[in-house]
């Protein structure tokens, strides 16, 4: 009963604030982990966490804690960065330190959706960060789409970051 | 009757240029600013000015919704929602209630928790599917009612249990304190009216209303008249010239 109620409630990440969402988190976390979804971490954004990750972001990131799900092979971080007006929900899997796939879980903006597609996101497989907290490879971008792909790139150097956090 | 026209040229040339210089000025500066509205931020930059949100007819929000928990208060009003007087985030969700537990404070919003601690900030944001109500049990866990079920937790929200305690205190609405309320009225109001719209409205004239938008439109039709009568007087001189060359 008690594992029923946690697998729906800490992995339903519900599709309420994935109003647009092109699949909701549950599906995706059993996708990855084949049926077979660890229990959710956290990791605490501490002072010194929390300043690199404004520095990624190039904001605050208005949360302190983040839910992550993690085997020995990979590990998976759901995180949303707003595009213009809206946030976009991203999910990214990491193995040995580089990005495995990057995936718009959902989109809430009017414009720049166009970072959905396999032929935009394809670009982040196997990007690690470098010294400097930025991609190992260059992202092309999408005219009319500057935001939602900044947003899409600064997701992915996060979760890398927070990645390397918890090995 | 050749011999008046040219002078009467001139002179429509010059005093249209004249009458129209104070709008085509105004038009060339906030067109130059629109053209770069994400670059100036623009869209996120919002009037606080009294007088133009008058202007604009904006009224205070009279709809708060608040919660109270031991020492701080939730509010909601359309989509902001606040922490005591300081904006916490947007949402389009509804707030229903908050507890304060000896660590945090948790908000319900109708499909996700807020998890804040006593300073009120942000920890985060829970998806949860059609919550109904929150409370605290005896013992200082946080309940909510989910769909159909009754579920608790003591762990800062990453585990739930089912919970059938009847023993629960829900939260309830709570009136606001005045310093509050009017603190949170006067930032809803200036959060509302971006920049952009305002330039937008000066450039197009809808600012000053209908007058605005016939002046501008009037200004258009001298800036024809204005090209028409320039290159006709610039061929005239030209033509001059030629013949004394």
């Amino acid at each position: 009963m008690l594992k029923n109620i946690l697998l729906i409630t800490l992995l339903s990440l519900s599709s309420s604030l994935y109003a647009e969402e092109y699949q909701n988190a549950e599906e995706f976390l059993s996708q990855t982990f084949a049926n077979s979804v660890p229990k959710p971490k956290v990791l605490w954004l501490k002072k010194d966490l929390k300043k690199v990750a404004a520095q990624i972001l190039q904001h605050n990131p208005g949360f302190l804690r983040t839910r992550y799900w993690k085997t020995a092979e990979k590990s998976v971080w759901i995180l949303n960065e707003l595009g213009k007006t809206k946030p976009i929900t991203v999910a990214v899997i990491i193995k040995d330190n580089k990005i495995e796939l990057l995936k718009v879980l959902a989109f809430r903006e009017s414009r720049g959706w166009e970072v959905k597609h396999d032929f935009f996101t394809d670009q982040f497989k196997q990007n690690s960060l470098n010294e400097e907290l930025r991609l190992s490879s260059a992202i092309d971008g999408i005219s009319g789409a500057t935001l939602s792909v900044r947003a899409l790139t600064k997701v992915a150097q996060l979760a890398l970051f927070f990645n390397s956090q918890v090995q | 009757m050749k011999k008046k026209l040219w002078p009467f040229l001139y002179r429509l040339h010059r005093y249209m240029g004249l009458l129209s210089a104070l709008v085509l000025i105004m038009l060339a500066v906030t067109g130059i600013a629109l053209n770069h509205t994400e670059d100036l931020k623009l869209d996120s930059h919002k009037i606080n000015s009294n007088a133009i949100l008058d202007w604009y007819g904006i009224p205070s929000p009279q709809n708060l919704k608040s919660f109270a928990t031991l020492d701080h208060w939730l509010t909601q009003v359309n989509q902001n929602i606040y922490f005591d007087k300081a904006m916490l985030i947007k949402t389009e969700e509804n707030l229903l209630g908050s507890v304060e537990t000896d660590e945090f404070i948790v908000a319900a919003l109708s499909n996700s928790l807020l998890l804040l601690s006593v300073e009120g900030e942000l920890i985060e944001q829970t998806p949860l599917n059609n919550i109904k109500r929150i409370g605290l049990n005896s013992k200082k866990a946080v309940v909510i009612i989910a769909g159909e079920e009754q579920l608790s937790s003591n762990d800062g929200l990453l585990s739930w249990h089912s919970d059938n305690n009847k023993a629960v205190t829900w939260s309830k609405n709570t009136i606001l304190p005045e310093s509050i309320k009017k603190t949170i009225q006067s930032h809803f109001r200036s959060s509302i009216l971006p920049l952009e719209r305002v330039l937008l409205d000066i450039h197009s004239g809808r600012f000053f209303g209908m007058i605005g938008v016939i002046i501008v439109d009037i200004s258009g039709i001298f800036v024809i008249i204005l090209s028409l009568s320039g290159l006709a007087i610039w061929l005239r001189r030209k033509l001059i010239v030629l013949k004394r060359s």
